[in-house]
């Protein structure tokens, strides 16, 4: 047994026995219900955060060029870090044929967080016609009421000044030569706030007033989606649905290669070294020479299938166990891998109601400020803030940071697939 | 004829007996509760489904118990054929003098167990009581209130009588909150700010339609009757949801200044808008 996996199942017991141990007491009166019991297990939900896995084993740091080849952003178009999502792209185009045939076109592209909605939209693009017209925008804030929204609207759509009415933006539209028009962060027409509905019904008359010059194709985060659909009924109003479903195991692989590829990083030792099986997680002796870069693929081929397993097809989260298992041997420094260590989330147990419900407007809305919640949950400012903070520490929310007053919380975007399953088991989020 | 089976009982009785029969009742004991605790751990593990998980307790328990004794007594003790008879026999016309009291009871809570008005977290109103059922015996029912109070129900007089059960299983239940405003009130926009309040209040199911409808009704001076329906997430948030939509709608009826009171001519001899709040029934 190497050392990680020594440490990974020494832990577990050592836990394992504290917990058994510490309910035998409890139950001999001898140690009461610990408070602080809750409070650290709850706070080890940070051990999974990038920062602390990292300082954890690399006593070498990993090189610059591969971290940077696995930095998480949406992919512009033609980016050749792009892969899959074909019959997605067929779709698309078939709905193009359509339109181009003089047929109203409302597309709808739903996808979880961290499945590259975004990605996605910027590539349709590329399967337009020169003549065609493609114009890309996306939603930066909730609108606050129906002038905020025409405002939002009218920058989305190129209009240089905001206009007073929605018959104007659907007159300046009709004006306009036919383009596609694409809507990403729609999710933020989601949101449970009074007055919400006033926003959505403004953006949807615009789409359904102008469907017939313009295609118009609106991202939304899977749970907004369905959101708005049981709450409005919004889904009667597009023509088709595309939904991204999870990388399978070969498009991870493919994801991984191409990552490396395009930072420069050779693959030339993946045909020499071949080793499928065994070695799983060992050192790696299938490739002798070459450097740290010709190592690499010969070390993602015997942890890939785990790390489709363990990011359930998410591709952050798998870039983030696959260089999590990596490190730099302190003699040999050479690249090796240490098998995967799946994060615990048992903690999120822990949570109560108020946190959970937080976690699971947040899920459904993508983000939320903190007026925001106060208006979702009539908390007062403070409270508000409070909790934000409290889950942001448990590592459970990214903050996106532009002072507190206008700080912007998100679910931290490697476990969002945990914390939204957690949520669905426990009837908060559906 | 009686002292031959009295003889034979009394043969019938000895230590090994006594111990055996003693440890099958505690291994069976033991049993239940590790069912129980296994159950509990199950229902932490996948809260969505605690309804369906909690009934299984019940069952499993009373076919435990049935087998068990079966094996108490044709295993254990093994009494010849004319003591089972006398011991039946005893044992019917037992059941049939105490059938008014507890085995009455019993009987009910047997027939409950396989034919259930309700089960373990449904949302129950009878004799007045409304809570949540939190446990169900052989013999009684108990309720939590919403006022955080339980009451034991003999399970003969939940067979006996009407049971309105709220949420029949499912998580999610109708919550009704009625609101009595002023005739004088725009009808249109409070009808809106009402959908919009159910609709904003993080306790809605939302999967599950929403209603909001008005009836005129008269109650010293002609009023509007404001009726929100809507399903919340979860029965435990029941209280919180009406109570989430009520705040919400006044808390907007006061921004638009919309008059939540009849107007001053009418105090003193009109009732004011008002709100009641409770589940559909």
């Amino acid at each position: 047994m190497n050392d990680p996996t020594r440490w990974a199942v020494t832990a577990r017991m050592a836990n394992l026995w504290s917990a058994v141990s510490g309910r035998f007491l409890q139950l001999l009166g001898r140690q009461p219900a610990s408070p602080a019991e809750a409070k650290v297990l709850l706070t080890d939900l940070c051990v999974a955060a990038p920062a602390y896995r990292q300082q954890r084993y690399q006593a070498v740091p990993l090189p610059d060029d591969l971290l940077a080849a696995f930095a998480v952003e949406p992919l512009a178009a033609g980016d050749l870090r792009f892969i899959g999502r074909e019959a997605e792209l067929q779709r698309f185009d078939a709905a193009l044929v359509r339109w181009r045939a003089g047929r109203n076109t409302i597309i709808a592209v739903v996808g979880r967080q961290g499945y590259g909605t975004s990605s996605f939209l910027q590539q349709l693009a590329l399967r337009l016609e020169e003549q065609e017209s493609f114009r890309y925008g996306r939603l930066a804030h909730r609108p606050q009421d129906a002038t905020d929204t025409l405002a939002m609207l009218s920058k989305l759509v190129g209009c240089k000044r905001p206009v007073e009415s929605l018959e104007k933006l659907v007159e300046f539209l009709q004006q306009q030569k036919p383009r596609v028009i694409v809507v990403d962060d729609a999710h933020f027409f989601a949101g449970r706030i009074m007055g919400a509905e006033e926003s959505l019904r403004c953006f949807g008359a615009l789409m359904v007033a102008t469907q017939s010059r313009h295609l118009w194709v609106v991202g939304f985060e899977l749970f907004a989606w369905q959101r708005i659909g049981y709450a409005y009924g919004a889904q009667r109003y597009f023509d088709d649905c595309i939904q991204l479903p999870a990388f399978s195991e070969a498009e991870l692989g493919q994801c991984f290669t191409v990552r490396l590829r395009a930072a420069g990083l050779a693959l030339e030792a993946e045909a020499a070294s071949g080793n499928k099986s065994g070695n799983k997680g060992g050192k790696n002796s299938g490739s002798n020479g070459g450097g740290e870069a010709g190592q690499m693929p010969s070390l993602l081929t015997p942890v890939l299938s785990d790390l489709s397993k363990l990011s359930e097809g998410k591709p952050d989260l798998a870039f983030f166990y696959f260089l999590d298992a990596l490190f730099v041997g302190e003699e040999s420094r050479e690249l090796s891998v240490r098998p995967l260590i799946p994060m615990d989330f048992s903690p999120l147990k822990q949570l109560v109601h108020g946190e959970l419900f937080t976690l699971a407007e947040i899920a459904a809305n993508g983000q939320l400020s903190i007026a925001d919640h106060r208006a979702v949950f009539l908390s007062s400012q403070d409270s508000s803030w409070l909790l934000l903070e409290h889950l942001h520490h448990l590592c459970l929310l990214q903050r996106c940071d532009k002072g507190i007053a206008d700080a912007t919380y998100r679910l931290m975007p490697l476990y969002s697939n945990v914390i939204n399953k957690f949520l669905t088991n426990a009837n908060y989020l559906y | 004829m009686e002292q031959d089976v009295l003889a034979q009982i009394v043969e019938l009785l000895s230590l090994t007996m006594f111990t055996r029969v003693a440890l099958a009742l505690l291994l069976t004991w033991l049993l239940l509760r590790v069912l129980l605790f296994g159950t509990h751990k199950l229902i932490d593990h996948y809260p969505r489904y605690r309804l369906q998980l909690g009934q299984l307790f019940p069952v499993l328990r009373i076919v435990i118990w049935f087998l068990v004794t079966a094996y108490i007594v044709f295993r254990i003790i093994q009494p010849p054929q004319p003591v089972i008879f006398a011991v039946l026999g005893s044992l019917g016309l037992a059941i049939g003098l105490a059938a008014q009291g507890g085995v009455r009871n019993l009987l009910a809570g047997v027939m409950m167990i396989f034919n259930p008005p309700f089960r373990v977290g449904d949302m129950v109103e009878f004799g007045g009581h409304y809570g949540e059922v939190i446990k169900l015996d052989l013999s009684v029912t108990w309720l939590r209130t919403l006022d955080d109070n339980t009451i034991m129900v003999p399970n003969s007089v939940v067979l006996e009588n009407a049971v309105s059960n709220a949420n029949s299983g499912e998580l999610s239940e109708m919550v009704v909150v009625k609101i009595d405003l002023p005739r004088s009130v725009p009808v249109q926009e409070v009808q809106s700010l009402a959908r919009q309040a159910a609709i904003a209040s993080p306790y809605t199911f939302l999967k599950k339609p929403i209603s909001v409808t008005v009836e005129l009704r008269h109650d010293y001076d002609y009023l509007l009757r404001l009726i929100i329906k809507a399903y919340v997430i979860d029965i435990r948030f029941e209280r919180l949801h009406a109570s989430d939509i009520t705040g919400r709608f006044i808390d907007a009826m006061h921004e638009r200044s919309i008059a939540l009171a009849p107007p001053p001519a009418n105090e003193g001899r009109a009732r004011q808008g008002g709100v009641a709040t409770g589940p559909a029934s």
